[in-house]
């Protein structure tokens, strides 16, 4: 059964979020999960891409932008937060990667590395910015603060579409073409697995699965609806 | 094009089409200065209800066909079609990014308003005056004499007719909403971009109710400059030049005289520079239309007349999806002397400022207000304004 789930509003995420260094404190404990993602995709709906590079009924291997995956404690717990620094670059008038997926409270670089200006702005609700047009070799930082599914664009090229997806849960990953994935530092526990990809507003939850310290890979697998 | 679309494929043929549009819901106050933004059929920008389904079928190697459909509730003959746009492109010809091709029903290449009038990307909603004001210059009738061309200054935009009774439209200097049939070749090299076109008619006098009404062939071409180096970068420079016939074929001449002697010729120059959350950008044309000119004193008309214009337009955005835009328009007639010294701008001058603000919810949602002011700085019995207010939706 696939449930479709909002991540925590960001008041309540906001509150739990001191309560979270201690209740993950012991990293040293964790492994990396493995797993493997199957299936076909629902039908789109619509496509935001300029040529509809996104087709009916595709398999997972063929996604234009990343399947990302997260998992997050069964029990309602608040995982720890985990200090990154991704860049999201412009290049051949793309985002890349085209999908990211990033724990709450980080700062994303958005690099130009074409020759020419890019305009970087999003309307969605959880984190609403424009970064203006600016050269190559130049980039601007956004936080992300806000749990919840960010749209990218350029506002100069209107072909230009990415996402970032933002989760309160440090374990996170985004899938390779064959939809294998690793996640670290993931501490033995009862946790359930979502999965975003175009073009859900939010991450559908796949699995709910026991990790310990040593699992077999996982094998999941995205009902066609 | 809009950019939120249907998509599906057919792998087997590689084909990926594409189906989109833009629709706009507009109500506006003031009578006059709505008509001054009328286009050749009556529609217009301000247009209560517009709608322009889209169509884009990507082949194999480059190859796309394209159609749209503009519905304008304020056109002439009701909620029909304005115009009905066809044309296929050859992108990346071999491979290269400086050779491409269009065919069809060309959009216009002179300057660089066209690539933006799609209202999304323009900062107010109405039409620079250099691309859509009528002027008292018709392509269906040849003046009776310099004093009937006088008559008629301000006049354009509703109806012209030398002798009596009404008439269509005067010919704007470079009507951007009237796609040409003709064949373009265009493309970019490191900061180099460039387009030429041939076409059946002029800028001015391009397709009439969705058929060419002139034959006679027509050049278009710019050459620009763009990704400038150093502190140029947010620069874009261009030169357009465009030539040809523009009277229609059913104009009477004279036994002496033929309609494709009588050449449109119109320079032009387009600049942009951005950084940031800033643009200002400015076009502006030195046009000339060559006339059957006669001395007869009872029959005078100059061997042509000239007009030039520009605009300066700009945006800023204030936060994510607001947006500031102005845009300040003007057009000079040169003057002609009759055979009585009767000297006069043959056109009257004008000028008009637009303010609009548009904020954007979301991505394919827009709101725009906007004032237009319109002076005639001869004739200030014609001044007008107006005041609307845009929905518009991609889909």
């Amino acid at each position: 059964m696939v449930t479709q789930y909002r991540f925590p509003v960001p008041a309540v995420w906001a509150a739990l979020a001191i309560l979270s260094i201690t209740a993950f404190s012991s990293l040293a404990s964790a492994g990396t999960v493995n797993g493997r993602i199957n299936g076909t995709l629902p039908p789109l709906r619509k496509s935001p891409d300029l040529y509809g590079k996104y087709r009916r009924g595709q398999p997972v291997a063929d996604l234009p932008n990343p399947l990302l995956v997260v998992l997050m404690p069964a029990d309602g717990s608040v995982p720890p937060r985990l200090v990154t620094h991704p860049v999201v670059d412009q290049k051949d008038e793309r985002f890349m990667p085209g999908a990211l997926v990033v724990q709450v409270g980080t700062t994303v670089e958005f690099l130009n590395s074409d020759s020419f200006y890019h305009n970087v702005f999003s309307l969605s609700a959880p984190r609403k910015f424009d970064l203006g047009r600016y050269r190559k070799g130049d980039s601007r930082p956004v936080t992300f603060n806000t749990p919840g599914l960010v749209r990218l664009f350029c506002e100069i090229h209107p072909g230009m579409l990415g996402y970032v997806l933002v989760s309160p849960s440090p374990w996170t990953a985004a899938a390779s073409p064959e939809g294998n994935f690793a996640i670290t530092n993931v501490p033995p526990g009862r946790y359930d697995i979502f999965v975003w990809h175009e073009p859900l507003t939010d991450p559908i939850r796949i699995d709910t699965v026991e990790i310990g310290l040593e699992s077999a890979p996982l094998e999941l697998t995205i009902a066609g609806r | 094009m809009a950019a939120g679309l249907v998509g599906w494929a057919v792998p087997a043929l590689a084909v990926e089409s594409r189906i989109g549009g833009w629709a706009t819901i507009s109500h506006h106050e003031g009578r006059t200065g709505y008509r001054l933004n009328d286009m050749n059929r009556n529609d217009n920008a301000f247009s209560g209800l517009r709608i322009n389904p889209e169509v884009q079928v990507r082949l194999d190697g480059g190859l796309e066909l394209n159609a749209e459909y503009l519905i304008d509730a304020g056109a002439s003959t009701g909620l029909s079609n304005t115009f009905l746009r066809l044309w296929g492109e050859w992108e990346e010809a071999g491979g290269q990014r400086w050779l491409n091709f269009k065919v069809g029903s060309l959009p216009l290449v002179f300057g660089t308003y066209g690539e933006r009038a799609n209202q999304k990307s323009n900062p107010v909603i109405g039409v620079p005056l250099l691309s859509g004001y009528h002027t008292s210059l018709s392509m269906q009738f040849v003046p009776v004499n310099g004093d009937s061309l006088l008559n008629r200054r301000g006049r354009g935009q509703f109806g012209i007719n030398y002798t009596s009774g009404s008439g269509f439209k005067g010919m704007v200097m470079v009507y951007e909403p009237c796609w040409d049939m003709g064949l373009e070749a265009y493309g970019a090299h490191g900061a180099f971009e460039y387009a030429v076109a041939l076409t059946e008619g002029t800028p001015s006098a391009a397709v009439l109710f969705g058929n060419e009404t002139n034959d006679e062939p027509g050049f278009v071409g710019r050459l620009g400059l763009s990704n400038l180096p150093g502190a140029l970068f947010g620069a874009r420079l261009g030169v357009s030049y465009a030539t040809g016939a523009f009277y229609s074929n059913n104009v009477a001449m004279s036994a002496d005289r033929r309609n494709e002697d009588f050449d449109q010729i119109v320079w032009g120059y387009d600049a942009e520079y951005s950084i940031g959350r800033f643009v200002v950008r400015s076009e502006g044309v030195w046009n000339s239309w060559q006339l059957p000119g006669n001395d007869d004193p009872a029959r005078w008309l100059p061997d042509e007349v000239e007009a030039n214009a520009f605009f300066v337009e700009s945006a800023v955005k204030l936060m994510p999806g607001a947006t500031l835009g102005a845009r300040y328009d003007q057009i000079n007639f040169d003057e002609i002397t009759g055979p009585t010294g009767r000297t006069q701008a043959w056109d009257a001058n004008v000028r008009r400022v637009e303010g609009a603000f548009s904020f954007r919810p979301a991505r394919e949602w827009e709101i725009r207000v906007a004032y237009q002011n319109w002076w005639y700085p001869d004739e200030p019995a014609l001044d007008a304004d107006m005041a609307g207010f845009q929905l518009r939706m991609d889909f």
